[in-house]
């Protein structure tokens, strides 16, 4: 017995060392390949969940690259899931041994890595290349990426934050849907008096919470002060701030948030949604596809952008870009890995597959809506009447402050006043900036 | 028996059995939801599932890879548990037994890494890796489980060493066996229990553990169990029913190894209480 | 005999392979740590000296001190409820109640689940429309007791500490009782013959027989809760805004959230400082003398 153990464990233990040894392809970064064949770069992006298809689009494109490209290079793509992604490319920056080209959020998120010198400016290239930039017509996209003049990364899609409800429930009491803020109240009060839940917002994520109350702030303030928002002079108990917050708890006093909303999974809130248990649910426009269930009617749902009072502030909306990469400051071959993103831009199937996944693209790529369904469609829909894009405050600020503003919003729903949780937000950030 | 001592034991029954179903209930309910759509376990969350459908398994297994991560957390753990109780005990008993100057200083240092958790040490260590080429490579997970392992090993090892008598060592060395022979074939029979106990813990703390296989590999077929569940998960929407099939399967090797060597645990003490 | 026992090469071959790569892999790092804190920096561009300010800053941190706080209610959580019950239950299984191998197995088997099938299971139970926990109030006809258990900061902390109770006890009562098997049988005949009580051979035989075990149960208790990491940060990621925030993800969420990995290497050196302390204390505390038998 004894001895049939011991053998056991041995065989595993040269079997760890033998699988572990020989299967370590490309394991160190921007690695050379083997004997100057190929260089081969690493390039990292989301997987899990929905971002499986993405990712396997992306290999798509990765496998045509690696078949024809002029630079002898070969791209290796590994996936990991939304939350090891951050440690793991922390980690990775924080060792120096960043991917050669990786996926990225923009504005706050990036920018501690361009600043620590870890990122190629890759906007460098686009700017000399004309076929490149041609391709984005709206040059604002790449707003959250520039730093000091220079774009950092390209982004290939477009996602805002819309409202998503059900036209059945709306009919049955009475509501229209709705065009200014004062008739969105209405809307939530008719359908109150009607029995039905209003509105779900599933702040077990902090950040649908956080959304929420951002896009209050758009409604009240607009682009002006979205500007004092993202500037250095920002102080979180600003009275506009406060209106909010204000705003925010009206819709919970009011019984207009569902019961639970303050623990809820959005998993479950969009369940909910299909189960029509709740007429009206806020939702980023790349996750309409999770809208697809047996039991609802697709037909019945249609979007709107939270509207305005102010028809000065209408179309600012909180929305940025996704499926955004750049590349490495490390990378061997800087102009290889922005050729394969020029390639991506440019690739009418990968754009499609993008498209067809609810992601609406930046590009100006003709790509093919006909085999979209008509409820996709009246989503991208609500992209036109976008005058101000608003990137989600915990991408500009990063995890600190943008993560305590999140925190701020589910503090208001769980009972805080609006004055004493912007002023405690205020208070994080004067102490944050001492650390 | 008496009436008194019948009632006793009857509630102590009782009480036993009360945790036992507190601690078996979330276990059932892991396995009747594994059988249930995302849907069902909204609307059904308490009770018996509509069909008893593989779907939820099948999907686990052909999405997440499920067959080259078991392999993986084999591996990785076996060879894990293995090194550290190898070395582990060898060095327990040198603590406790041997006489060397640096004893109480160098028990003073394992015992420190008691203390540090395992975050703090991440980048140092995937640095080192990275020089030495070990990343992507099992054995830099390996590696880091059995030196994190090695303090309460050790800890609990000396502990039990500690309380076997002087005079064993003079037995053995009277009749011309080196103290390493001696310690194989005298010392360590006499462990089993320890040895065991050690073993489950370890064993446990390894297969469950998700940091350093994720910081420490990237290809995703050297991946063990904990980090496929995590693929389950995404932003705002996540595949509840196919995570709890996969938890599932995470958690019955571990049930399976527990029952097993719970066995040798049984037979190792009933043995070594019996003093010759 | 003693010439035997410090023979050089003998020691070497037990304690310097394990010393060598526990050198490497942990004292280093552990180093490090504590020389990165003295700096404020994200490891990338930035470095900057700053002495013992990241200290003086975490002190006045209120996250950080809610971290401290709720690590506390943690270590009396655990040693209150894995102590007592794994003793009381151990011996019941000890003594062959009936039943005891399914009761010992079916205990030990939370310890086995892994963090994020717990945290799956758990945000279930405590769902405050569908949950388990709030139906069997209703059940019982006490509503007004119903909460959001992970999602209210009041109740948070609790609704934790009940989860890590409910996944231990199991795991700790296995030590013990591997403790208590290898206490000869003639002792408890012997006590049994001379008329002892239950109660009497459980606390003049059992107890100290088993002290030093205990011992080691005590440190592993207390550690093990002042860096518990994976059940919080699967159920609820330290929040409701920070209301469960203990040291572990708190280090985790400035080192690699916000990029202050200074900061984060202070609350590590803590968070070392702390359990190094407590491991001297508890073995001052419980004094174990070397039994022979």
């Amino acid at each position: 017995m004894k001895r049939k153990v011991a053998l056991a464990l041995t065989s595993v233990m040269v079997l760890s060392i033998v699988g572990g040894c020989s299967s370590s392809d490309g394991g160190s970064k921007g690695g050379s390949g083997d004997s100057g064949d190929k260089v081969v770069m690493n390039m990292t992006t989301l997987n899990g969940g929905t971002n499986d298809v993405f990712a396997e689009a992306l290999q798509k494109e990765i496998d045509k690259f690696n078949a024809d490209n002029e630079y002898n290079v070969e791209i290796q793509l590994e996936c990991y899931s939304n939350d090891n992604y951050k440690t793991k490319l922390t980690t990775l920056m924080a060792s120096n041994s960043q991917p050669d080209i990786f996926y990225t959020w923009e504005a706050g998120y990036l920018q501690p890595f361009v600043e620590g010198g870890k990122v190629y400016p890759v906007g460098d290239i686009l700017n000399e290349d004309e076929e490149w930039n041609s391709v984005f017509p709206d040059k604002s996209v790449f707003g959250p990426l520039t730093y000091d003049d220079k774009i950092y990364a390209i982004p290939n899609a477009r996602q805002i934050c819309v409202v998503a409800y059900n036209k059945d429930l709306l009919d049955e009491a009475g509501a229209a849907v709705p065009t200014t803020y004062q008739e969105f109240l209405d809307t939530c009060q008719k359908l109150t008096d009607a029995g039905i839940q209003a509105f779900c917002c599933p702040c077990g994520e902090a950040w649908y919470g956080g959304m929420l109350l951002q896009q209050m702030c758009n409604v009240i303030g607009g682009a002006d002060f979205y500007d004092y928002m993202v500037s250095d002079e920002v102080e979180w108990n600003n009275e506009t701030f406060v209106e909010a917050g204000e705003m925010l708890k009206e819709m919970n006093d009011k019984g207009y948030l569902m019961k639970g909303s303050l623990g809820m999974d959005p998993s479950e809130g969009f369940e909910r949604f299909n189960n029509k248990d709740v007429a009206m649910i806020p939702m980023i426009t790349s996750g309409v596809n999770k809208l697809i269930a047996d039991s609802v009617d697709p037909d019945q749902i249609d979007f709107f952008i939270l509207p305005t009072d102010d028809p000065a502030n209408a179309g600012v909306n909180v929305g940025s870009i996704g499926l955004t990469y750049a590349i490495s400051s490390q990378a061997e071959n800087p102009e290889a890995a922005a050729a394969f993103l020029k390639q991506l831009s440019l690739s009418l199937d990968y754009q499609q597959d993008l498209t067809d996944n609810s992601q609406v693209s930046v590009t100006n790529l003709e790509v093919n809506t006909d085999s979209l369904d008509p409820m996709t469609l009246r989503a991208r829909e609500r992209f036109d009447e976008m005058t101000l894009y608003t990137p989600w405050l915990d991408r500009i600020y990063g995890a600190g402050e943008g993560g305590e503003f999140n925190n701020a919003s589910v503090a208001i729903l769980g009972g805080t006043s609006p004055q004493e949780a912007m002023d405690n937000l205020q208070q994080f950030a004067i102490d944050n900036a001492k650390n | 028996m008496t009436v008194q001592r019948r009632i006793l034991r009857g509630t102590a029954f009782l009480l036993m059995a009360v945790f036992a179903v507190m601690c078996l209930y979330p276990l059932v309910w892991l396995i009747l939801g594994s059988f249930k759509s995302n849907q069902e376990l909204y609307t059904n969350t308490w009770g018996l599932p509509e069909s008893l459908g593989l779907v939820n398994y099948i999907n686990a297994i052909s999405k997440a890879d499920i067959v080259h991560s078991y392999i993986s957390s084999v591996v990785i753990t076996v060879a894990a548990v293995f090194i550290t109780v190898f070395l582990g005990a060898m060095v327990s008993y040198g603590i406790s037994r041997l006489h060397f100057k640096l004893c109480k200083p160098v028990n003073t240092l394992f015992a420190m890494g008691m203390s540090i958790p395992a975050y703090a040490a991440i980048v140092p260590m995937f640095s080192m890796f990275n020089r030495m080429h070990l990343l992507d490579s099992w054995i830099s997970v390996i590696i880091a489980h059995t030196v994190f392992a090695f303090p309460i090993t050790i800890y609990i090892l000396t502990g039990f060493f500690s309380t076997i008598p002087k005079e064993l060592e003079e037995a053995f060395t009277v009749d011309g066996c080196t103290i390493l022979k001696g310690y194989y074939k005298i010392i360590l029979p006499i462990a089993k229990p320890s040895i065991a106990t050690v073993s489950v813990i370890n064993f446990i703390t390894i297969w469950n553990d998700l940091l350093f296989p994720q910081i420490f590999l990237t290809s995703m077929n050297k991946m063990p169990l904990p980090v496929i569940l995590t693929q389950f998960a995404d932003m705002d929407s996540t595949d509840y029913a196919g995570m709890l099939a996969a938890v599932v399967m995470t958690v019955i090797p571990t049930i399976v190894v527990y029952l097993i060597l719970h066995d040798k645990v049984m037979e190792g003490m009933t043995a070594g209480a019996v003093k010759g | 005999m003693n010439k035997v026992l410090s023979n050089k090469k003998t020691v070497a071959i037990f304690i310097l392979p394990s010393l060598i790569l526990f050198a490497v892999f942990v004292l280093i790092p552990i180093i490090y740590n504590v020389y990165i804190s003295l700096f404020q920096t994200d490891l990338m561009g930035t470095k900057n000296f700053v002495g013992l300010r990241n200290y003086m800053n975490l002190f006045n941190d209120q996250f950080f001190l809610k971290a401290l706080k709720n690590n506390a209610m943690l270590v009396v959580g655990s040693l209150i409820a894995h102590l007592p019950l794994a003793l009381v239950f151990g011996n019941f299984i000890f003594t062959k109640i009936r039943g005891s191998k399914f009761f010992q197995s079916a205990f030990f088997l939370p310890s086995v689940i892994c963090g994020a099938g717990v945290g799956i299971m758990f945000k279930m139970i405590y769902n405050s429309e569908f949950g388990l926990v709030n139906a069997l109030l209703d059940l019982l006809h006490m509503p007004q007791f119903k909460h959001s258990w992970l999602n209210e900061e009041q109740t948070v902390m609790f609704a934790m500490i009940l989860v890590v109770m409910w996944k231990f006890v199991g795991y700790h009562m296995v030590i013990q009782l591997a403790a208590m098997r290898s206490i000869p049988g003639e002792l408890y005949e012997s006590a049994r013959i001379d008329g002892a009580t239950m109660w009497q051979q459980f606390t003049k035989i059992t107890l100290p027989l088993i002290k030093h075990v205990i011992r080691i149960d005590v440190v592993l208790i207390i550690t093990g809760s002042l860096k518990y990491f994976d059940l919080i940060w699967s159920m609820t990621k330290g929040g409701p805004n920070h209301a469960s925030e203990v040291m572990a993800t708190y280090m985790y969420y400035q080192g690699f959230r916000t990029l202050k990995f200074g900061y984060a290497s202070a609350i590590g050196v803590v968070l070392l400082i702390l359990c190094t302390a407590v491991i001297w204390l508890v073995n001052r505390l419980i004094r174990v003398e070397k039994m022979e038998y």
